[in-house]
């Protein structure tokens, strides 16, 4: 066990530097705050702002950091937004997870689903795609020391 | 647990592709008090929400010794009781330094029926011995996706060694080479994760004409009824490429490959893109041995180009199982099978088979009345989509069957395994038809088996 750390350590300092200093590297990360910067238009008062839950999937989450700004620019904000409910989402309930595909395999990464609160109405399950439109909430929520979500949404109730 | 550490960060350093997924369990480290709360994290990684759950194990991962002591307590003598730790736990067993933990991986690994063999994959991944390599390798083929993904992260992490003594450089020259025949094999995997992971790991190595692969991928259109498949696969390889370090400039995901004039597209993006990758591969392929040229083909398979949408598509059935593998299967109005997503194969069905399924679909709709989804929330699914009995007709029918590890009698309804026979007895047998594309081999028997290992078996 204990040359194998040595093995890693020294094949991870071998090639290291050549990453470190790469060009391509430092231009990697400067994209990718680029990409996290990105702008998104204002809506003028009362109009609706169409998010993809496919954007949020993709965007950087890194615990404790902030998101990226045209994530956080979205919060407190009006949506428009597209997804699947959570499989197995049981009836009757108030909250359910709005999720890019129905079938998440239980690995529930936090940037991959919106935590939807229903105001009116109740949950039934409904398969395949739906639109909801509602109060978006961007933002670490915690509960006992652990993050439940980043992306919240509150509407009335689901789609008829 | 310095030097472990110390050496995972550099190597994964080395490794940008890799960090980027394995960041997670990078965070702020264990404090004293929580060491008192192994047992309550412990719960949580088993029992609580599925996006507590892996939290819960990463905090686990952080205390280190004193936790990976009370999982090898916990985790008894059998994959069976292995499995109920829960796959958040299983994921993260392979991160400790605790090689009587470890061992415990590989059974559930070779165990077929494990429910969480990717999460063990992934485990055994993260840190494997020189060892290992031999048993690594006998899982490049498995037929779960993940699974594959995970082994090659492995042996690529494997092939980073360095030997000490002669005989030992020798090894792993060899394991360096053999390394890159496998993820150039893996360039033409059915699955679209598994070829993106082999274009990372290849260009990681200095082989960078594989990026075409992920290239490529920006330009999917394909949708699988309401699921735009080649939407995803845009953001996923836009994220790829920018950590690579390829600049995107104002590429869109959301925007078409090409436009008539005055409507925005991806056109322009697109080409300087595939120029900058193109020179990029140029340069890299100048730094690598002479007999190391050349290795990535330059013409992208069938099966990883971008496909066209399919159009006529009237039933599908997706079928999902953490032990048989995925399944996406789509029948048209003349009279094709469709496999798969992207680019996907296609087999000739025999005339007037898909009417005949549709009006199936339509007495299964009568049958089961109001109902749309029946079992658990878990992994494994059965997903039928069809054109509603009433209704709206663009808007198909979505009948879910699902559940969690366990089996579970009596799951599905009838009327729906009647349906799931006609379609599984559908899917012709003729090799001559279905013999060329990896995806139609043998596909009748690996649906029905995928069928039996969710819902139960289908017909004969």
């Amino acid at each position: 066990m204990f040359a194998r750390h040595w093995i890693l350590l020294i094949a991870g300092l071998l090639a290291a530097p050549s990453f470190v200093l790469d060009a391509a590297s430092m231009r990697a990360v400067a994209a990718a705050a680029a990409l996290d910067e990105e702008e998104v238009a204002p809506p003028a008062d009362g109009k609706v702002v169409e998010i993809s839950i496919l954007k949020l999937r993709a965007a950087r989450y890194r615990p404790g950091q902030p998101l990226p700004k045209w994530i956080s620019d979205l919060d407190g904000k009006r949506v428009r937004i597209w997804g699947h409910m959570a499989i197995g989402t049981l009836e009757g309930l108030e909250a359910f997870e709005l999720v890019p595909e129905s079938c998440e395999c239980n690995r529930s990464k936090l940037n991959h689903f919106v935590d939807v609160t229903l105001t009116e109405g109740q949950t039934r399950f409904i398969p395949g795609r739906i639109t909801l439109e509602g109060t978006f909430f961007a933002g670490e929520k915690e509960e006992d020391g652990f993050v439940t979500s980043l992306y919240r949404l509150t509407t009335t109730e689901l789609p008829r | 647990m310095i030097l472990r550490t110390f050496a995972l960060v550099s190597a994964l350093i080395a490794t940008p592709g890799l960090a980027a997924t394995q960041e997670d369990a990078a965070g702020r480290p264990a404090r004293p008090q929580d060491v008192e709360k192994i047992d309550t994290f412990i719960r949580h990684a088993r029992t609580g929400s599925a996006v507590i759950r892996p939290q819960a194990a990463e905090r686990l991962v952080r205390i280190g010794a004193p936790a990976a002591a009370r999982l090898y307590e916990l985790s008894g003598d059998s994959t069976e009781e292995l499995a109920l730790m829960g796959t958040a736990l299983v994921e993260v067993l392979g991160q400790f330094d605790h090689p009587e933990l470890r061992a415990k991986l590989w059974p559930a690994l070779e165990d077929a029926d494990f429910p969480w063999r990717p999460a063990a994959a992934r485990s055994l991944a993260w840190a494997p011995t020189g060892d290992e390599w031999e048993r690594l390798e006998g899982y490049l083929d498995d037929p779960i996706a993940p699974v594959r993904l995970a082994v090659l992260d492995g042996l690529f992490r494997i092939s980073q060694f360095e030997g000490e003594e002669p005989e030992a450089k020798a090894l792993q020259a060899r394991r360096k080479r053999v390394f890159l025949d496998h993820a150039v094999s893996a360039l033409h995997d059915e699955n679209d994760m598994v070829r993106r992971r082999a274009a990372v790991l290849l260009d990681a190595r200095g082989h960078g004409r594989a990026l075409a692969w992920i290239v490529e991928e920006l330009e999917r259109v394909d949708i699988f009824f309401d699921r735009p498949t080649g939407l995803t696969a845009r953001y996923d390889a836009m994220n790829v490429l920018t950590e690579r370090g390829v600049d995107l400039g104002d590429y869109v995901p959301e925007l078409p490959s090409s436009a008539p004039a005055g409507r925005r597209s991806n056109a322009e993006a697109l080409a300087r893109i595939r120029a900058e990758v193109a020179t990029r591969a140029e340069r890299m392929d100048t730094r690598l041995p002479e007999p190391l040229r050349g290795l990535v083909p330059t013409e992208l398979p069938a099966i990883a180009r971008a496909g066209a949408q399919v159009g006529g598509a009237l039933l599908g059935l997706e079928l999902k199982s953490c032990r048989k593998g995925e399944f996406y299967l789509r029948w048209t109005e003349d009279d094709q099978l469709v496999v798969g997503y992207g680019n996907p194969a296609r087999i000739p069905l025999t005339e007037g088979t898909t009417a005949r399924l549709v009006a199936l679909s339509k007495e299964t709709q009568a049958e089961v009345g109001a109902k749309v989804y029946w079992g658990l929330p878990g992994c494994d699914v059965e997903s039928y989509r069809m054109p509603r009995a009433k209704g709206p007709a663009d808007l198909p029918q979505q009948l879910i069957v699902s559940k969690d590890e366990r089996p579970t009698a009596d799951l599905r309804p009838a009327a729906l395994s009647e349906l799931g026979a006609a379609l599984a007895a559908s899917i012709p047998k003729d090799t001559a038809l279905t013999a060329a594309d990896v995806r139609t081999r043998e596909l009748a028997r690996r649906v029905r088996e995928c069928f039996a290992s969710i819902g139960g078996a289908v017909g004969d």
